[in-house]
């Protein structure tokens, strides 16, 4: 059975409502941005971590960072939205840079300049779930995202430590 | 039902993984567990989540297809697990069990439609982990002027053999223009 939802694959609409819903609650019943953006990105991490689990046999058995970091933009971003990452780039000091230049959830809402405002906290979710990705490897890395040209996303990786 | 055959492969062909979805969502009822303890208001949340959700997929299925019309119900079932499953989740459920006015069915599912290793815990075992779909159908059906019942009737995940989701038609929804309007 896990073979076949493998292969299945699901309505980008779907999804991308279904994450609204899930941005939505939160925002409604959350206190304050902050206590907001704490808890969409602890439900990512979540999902990440649980994730990582999943693909763990497959994953290279590496402690290297930069194979990690690879393997996340190849592997790991083909299985959640079947594309690789379009870009990716390092300032060689522990920053690494995930250039996506359509992420799927920036399209669905919208192109105007109003949405630019709310989209870090639209993008919390995706950033804690590529945050619990790296969390599994041993890898502590906190995950920001930089949309100046939507619908490309650019998601920061910066890594403080091997563990 | 022809036409919306031919053209619909292709305004469907953005997808994303299926475990995205299916993690996002176990994340989501994870987290409704935690701020919710009781079970019905789970339910009751994830029912009306699926409710938003599903008035703006019909929007999108109807913005693509406006020549999609149903006359009767059976055949509204058939679209909902021929294209609307099979487009948006990647399977067909079996539509069975009508009543002998064609009134209601039900879908099975030999899974849970948006579980993939997912265990209910002990104190947890009477909500219903996929009660978004009940919301989702439900929208979706008003947008189109029938107002139905949606619920489970079963789940795997709660021992049973296959998961059942039970619709039953009510009635339709009559068009409250006002005179002089159209």
């Amino acid at each position: 059975m896990a073979k076949a939802i493998q292969e299945r694959e699901i309505g980008l609409d779907l999804f991308a409502f279904l994450h609204g819903e899930v941005y939505s609650f939160v925002t409604r019943t959350g206190t304050d941005p902050e206590q907001q953006s704490t808890k969409l990105r602890a439900m990512g991490i979540r999902a990440g971590q649980v994730l990582q689990e999943r693909l763990n046999l497959e994953a290279p058995r590496t402690q290297d960072e930069v194979d990690i970091v690879r393997f996340v933009c190849r592997d790991v971003w083909t299985h959640l939205y079947l594309k690789q990452i379009d870009k990716l780039r390092t300032d060689n000091k522990g920053a690494y840079y995930l250039i996506d230049n359509e992420f799927c959830l920036i399209k669905q809402v919208s192109d105007s300049m109003q949405y630019l405002r709310d989209l870090p906290l639209f993008l919390e979710f995706t950033c804690g779930l590529i945050q619990g990705i790296f969390v599994q490897f041993g890898i502590s890395a906190i995950v920001t995202p930089e949309v100046t040209h939507p619908p490309m996303c650019i998601f920061k990786v910066q890594i403080h430590n091997v563990k | 039902m022809a036409r919306l055959k031919a053209s619909y492969s292709e305004a469907f062909t953005k997808k994303v993984g299926t475990e995205l979805f299916l993690l996002t969502y176990g994340s989501l009822v994870a987290q409704l567990i935690q701020d919710y303890e009781d079970n019905d208001e789970i339910n009751t949340q994830l029912d009306k989540m699926g409710y938003n959700i599903g008035l703006r997929l019909a929007d999108d299925f109807l913005a693509r297809y406006p020549q999609t019309k149903c006359v009767e119900f059976r055949e509204t079932a058939d679209v909902i697990a021929k294209f609307g499953f099979k487009n948006y989740l990647g399977f067909v459920p079996v539509v069975d069990k009508w009543n002998p006015s064609d009134r209601s069915c039900s879908l099975f599912f030999d899974h849970n439609p948006l579980a993939e290793f997912v265990e209910l815990p002990p104190e947890h075992a009477s909500l219903w982990y996929a009660n978004i779909l009940c919301g989702v159908l439900r929208g979706a059906l008003e947008v189109v002027h029938l107002e139905v019942e949606v619920k489970f009737l079963q789940d795997v995940l709660r021992g049973d053999d296959k998961t059942e989701l039970y619709i039953r038609f009510i009635r339709k929804i009559e068009d409250t223009v006002p005179p002089g309007e159209d």
